[in-house]
C-alpha cells in the first residue's frame, strides 16, 4: 500500500483543507476504529500529515493564551533531532551515586 | 445478536444500561432503583451487602464496609473488610457482579459482555485494574471507554453542522474535562484533562474537617478518631452538602454522637453556602484550570464551544455552574441526568461494537503522553532520567508510534526500556508504567547501535511495547511488570473462588415466558420525568436572572425532581412540575 497520504485518503495533491477534512470523515465512517483499527490508524496518520500545518503553527506562536515562544518551539523541534540514548544499568548506577 | 451492556463504575454510584430499539435505557434493580451506591459490606453474619444496604450499615459498622474503592484502583494496596483483606479489583468486581445480576434480572437473559467506563485521566494501571475487576466479575470487558466521551455519545445531535462540546465531569472521586467535536456522525475527542483524585468525596472531607475542628474547640474531643462518630458525621456532611445546592444555610444536628465521662455529647453546626463555597473554591479553581488546559490543547477558545455538558453528581454544585459560566460565557446543560448519562453512553458504545447501527463513530484519544527514560540534558545537566515522549497526549486511538534510540557505549549488550506516562521532562516525576531490559545486543556494535522502540496503544488505552535492535532484528516485547499483572498471574483463580463463595450459587433467571410479560422498560415514572425535562431546562435557563427568593424556590423544586435516589411517584412528579410551571409562568409574566 502506498505511503503517500494523498493516496491513502484517495485525494489528489490539489485537495483543499475542507476537502481533506470531508474525505477524512467519510473514510472514518467507513472504517471506524472499533471495527477496522489498522485501516483507521493509517487514515488518521495520513490526515494528520495533511491537515493545516501552517494554521497550527500560527496558533502555537501567536495565541495569547499559549505560552509558546519562538525559542521554546525551536528548542523542542531541535530536541527531536538530537540522538537519544538509553543507558545500561552500569551507567544508571553511576549516575545515581 | 450479542448484548453488550454499558457500565458506569463510579466512585459513589454505579449504573448499568443497554440499548433497546435504538434507545439507551438504564436497567433498574428489583425495587426500581436506577443507581447502585458503590459500597460493599459484610453484615454481622458475614453475609455480603452491596449498594444501599451496605451504605446504610456504614455508620454502624465502618470496619465491615468499603466505600469509594475507585480511588484506590490501580494501586498495590488492600482494604480490610471484616477480618479479610481485599484488593481494589476484588471490591470493584463485587459491585460489577451485582450490576450484572441486576441487568440479567431486568433483561431475562444472561449478560456476558460489557463496556466499562473509566475517568479519561485514568492511567494505564488504573485501566488494567478496571479490566481485571470486570473479568473477576465474570464479564468479558469488550472495551474500556472514557466517561466524558461516553456522556457525549448520549448528547450527540444528528446534525450535519459541526458542533463542539465541553464535557465537565465532576464525580464522587474523580474529575475530567473533555473537548469533543461532532461532525457528520463522527465524534472526535480533541483533548482531555483532569484529576483522578478530586471529587465530591474531597468536599465531604473538607466539611468534615471543619465540623470536627469546631467540635474539638468547643468540646475538646476529636471525633475523627472515633470510627463510628466519624462515619455518621461523614454521611451527615454529605447530606448537608447536597442541601446546600438548593439552600443558602443548613444545620447539621447529630445527637448522641459521642460520650465523655458517661455523658452524651451532641453536635449542632450551622453551615452557610458561602462558607462551604469558600472551602471548596480552591478545588474548583483547579478544575477551571483544567478546562483552560483542555481548550489550549484543542487549540480552541471559549467562544468556539457550542455547548457545555455537566456530568457527575458533584456538578450539581451551584458554584461549579457559576464558575463555568464566568469562564466560558454560557450556561451549562444538563438535560440528561448527570448520574446516568455515562452509563447510557457506555451502552451506546456497546451497541456500536455489537454491530447495531447507532449512527455514530467514536474517535477517542489518550490523555497522557507515553514515553521512555533516556540519557539526555535535564535542567542543564546530563541525566539518565530524561523523559522522551513516543506517543504524545491527545493522540487518537488506536495508535502505533516508533522512535529510534542509540546505545551509549561500545559493546553495550543490554538496554533498559523504562516506560512512563506523564508530561514532566523528568521521567521520575511521571507515572511508571513498566520496564524491561533488551538483552543480548550485538557485542561488536559500537556506540550508537540503533534500537527501535515501538508503542502500540489500543482502543482501551492499554499499552504494548516492543524494542528491536535494528542491525540484528533482536526483538523483545514488554510484559509489563506492574502490580496488576502480578496480581493477575498469581491470584486470579483464588480471587474468583473468593468472590464465588461470597455470592453463593448463581440465582436462576426468570424464564423467557415470564420475561415477555414484564412491563416495557420505560416506566410511567420515566415518562413523567421525560415530560418534565423541557420544563426543567426552561427553569435552569431563567435561574440566573431571578431574585434570590425565587431562585431558592426553583432550586428546591429542581433538586426534588432531580434526585433519582428518592423514587417519586407519577403524581409527585406531576405535582412538582405544576408548582414549577406556576412559578415560571408568574416569573415570565413579571
Amino acid at each position: 500500500m502506498s505511503t503517500n497520504p494523498y493516496d491513502i485518503l484517495g485525494l489528489g495533491s490539489e485537495a483543499t483543507e475542507a476537502e481533506i477534512r470531508q474525505q477524512y470523515l467519510t473514510l472514518v465512517r467507513q472504517h471506524p476504529p472499533d471495527r477496522d483499527p489498522e485501516r483507521f490508524a493509517a487514515i488518521r496518520a495520513a490526515y494528520d500529515q495533511l491537515r493545516d500545518p501552517v494554521t497550527s503553527l500560527e496558533h502555537r506562536l501567536f495565541d495569547v493564551t499559549s505560552h509558546e515562544t519562538l525559542e521554546s518551539l525551536l528548542a523542542r523541534e531541535r530536541a527531536k533531532s538530537l540522538p537519544r540514548r538509553i543507558a545500561t544499568d552500569v551507567l544508571l548506577s553511576l549516575a545515581d551515586e | 445478536m450479542d448484548v453488550i451492556v454499558g457500565i458506569d463504575l463510579g466512585t459513589t454510584n454505579s449504573a448499568i444500561a443497554v440499548v433497546r430499539d435504538g434507545q439507551p435505557i438504564v436497567l433498574r434493580d428489583e425495587s426500581g432503583q436506577p443507581i447502585l451506591p458503590s459500597v460493599v459490606g459484610l453484615d454481622y453474619d458475614g453475609q455480603l451487602l452491596v449498594g444501599q444496604r451496605a451504605r446504610n450499615q456504614a455508620i454502624l459498622a465502618p470496619e465491615r464496609t468499603v466505600k469509594s474503592i475507585k480511588r484506590k484502583m490501580g494501586q498495590d494496596v488492600t482494604v480490610t473488610m471484616g477480618d479479610r483483606q481485599y484488593t481494589p479489583q476484588e471490591i470493584s468486581a463485587i459491585i460489577l457482579r451485582t450490576l450484572k445480576q441486576q441487568a440479567e434480572r431486568a433483561l431475562g437473559h444472561p449478560v456476558q459482555k460489557a463496556v466499562i467506563t473509566v475517568p479519561a485521566f485514568f492511567n494505564d494501571m488504573q485501566r488494567e485494574a478496571t479490566r481485571e475487576a470486570g473479568e473477576l466479575a465474570g464479564l468479558e470487558v469488550v472495551r474500556i471507554i472514557n466517561e466524558p466521551t461516553a456522556a457525549s455519545l448520549v448528547y450527540e445531535p444528528h446534525s450535519e453542522r459541526q458542533e463542539r462540546l465541553l464535557v465537565y465531569d465532576l464525580g464522587g472521586g474523580t474529575f475530567d474535562v473533555s473537548i469533543v467535536q461532532i461532525e457528520r456522525g463522527v465524534i472526535e475527542v480533541l483533548s482531555s484533562h483532569g484529576d483522578t483524585q478530586l471529587g465530591g468525596d474531597d468536599f465531604d472531607q473538607l466539611l468534615l474537617d471543619r465540623v470536627c475542628h469546631t467540635f474539638q474547640e468547643q468540646q475538646g474531643l476529636e471525633l475523627r478518631d472515633l470510627p463510628r462518630a466519624r462515619s455518621r458525621l461523614l454521611q451527615a456532611v454529605e447530606a448537608a452538602k447536597i442541601r446546600l445546592s438548593s439552600e443558602a444555610v443548613t444545620e447539621l444536628i447529630e445527637e448522641f454522637l459521642a460520650e465523655r465521662d458517661g455523658a452524651p455529647l451532641h453536635l449542632r453546626h450551622e453551615l452557610a453556602r458561602h462558607a462551604y463555597e469558600d472551602l471548596i473554591r480552591p478545588l474548583l479553581d483547579k478544575t477551571i484550570r483544567s478546562v483552560d488546559a483542555a481548550l489550549a490543547d484543542a487549540t480552541l477558545h471559549a467562544q468556539d464551544i457550542d455547548k457545555i455538558i455537566l456530568v457527575g453528581g458533584s456538578s450539581r454544585t451551584p458554584l461549579v455552574q457559576q464558575l463555568l459560566e464566568q469562564q466560558l460565557a454560557q450556561p451549562p446543560h444538563f438535560e440528561i441526568d448527570p448520574d446516568l448519562c455515562v452509563a447510557l453512553g457506555a451502552a451506546v458504545q456497546g451497541a456500536l461494537i455489537a454491530g447495531q447501527d447507532v449512527g455514530s463513530v467514536l474517535v477517542d484519544i489518550t490523555p497522557h503522553t507515553l514515553g521512555i527514560e533516556c540519557l539526555g540534558p535535564l535542567r542543564g545537566m546530563l541525566s539518565p532520567h530524561l523523559f522522551s515522549p513516543i506517543i504524545p497526549r491527545n493522540t487518537p486511538l488506536p495508535a502505533t508510534r516508533s522512535e529510534i534510540y542509540h546505545t551509549v557505549v561500545d559493546g553495550q549488550t543490554a538496554a533498559n526500556i523504562h516506560v512512563f506516562q506523564g508530561e514532566d521532562q523528568d521521567a521520575r516525576h511521571n507515572q511508571p508504567v513498566g520496564k524491561f531490559t533488551l538483552e543480548g545486543l550485538n557485542r561488536k556494535a559500537v556506540e550508537g547501535n540503533e534500537i527501535l522502540v515501538r508503542f502500540d496503544l489500543n482502543l482501551d488505552g492499554i499499552l504494548t511495547v516492543a524494542a528491536v535492535e535494528r542491525a540484528t532484528g533482536l526483538e523483545q516485547r514488554l510484559t509489563i511488570e506492574n502490580p496488576i499483572q502480578a496480581f493477575r498471574a498469581k491470584n486470579r483463580a483464588e480471587a474468583k473462588a473468593k468472590l464465588a463463595a461470597m455470592f453463593g450459587p448463581e440465582q436462576p433467571l426468570p424464564s423467557s415466558a415470564a420475561v415477555a410479560d414484564l412491563p416495557a422498560p420505560t416506566t410511567a415514572q420515566d415518562a413523567a420525568r421525560q415530560a418534565a425535562q423541557q420544563l426543567i431546562g426552561k427553569a435552569r435557563r431563567i435561574l440566573p436572572s431571578v431574585s434570590a427568593e425565587d431562585r431558592t424556590e426553583i432550586e428546591r423544586l429542581l433538586t426534588h425532581l432531580d434526585d433519582t435516589r428518592v423514587p417519586l411517584s407519577v403524581e409527585e412528579i406531576q405535582g412538582l412540575c405544576s408548582q414549577l410551571e406556576d412559578l415560571l409562568f408568574y416569573l415570565e409574566d413579571a
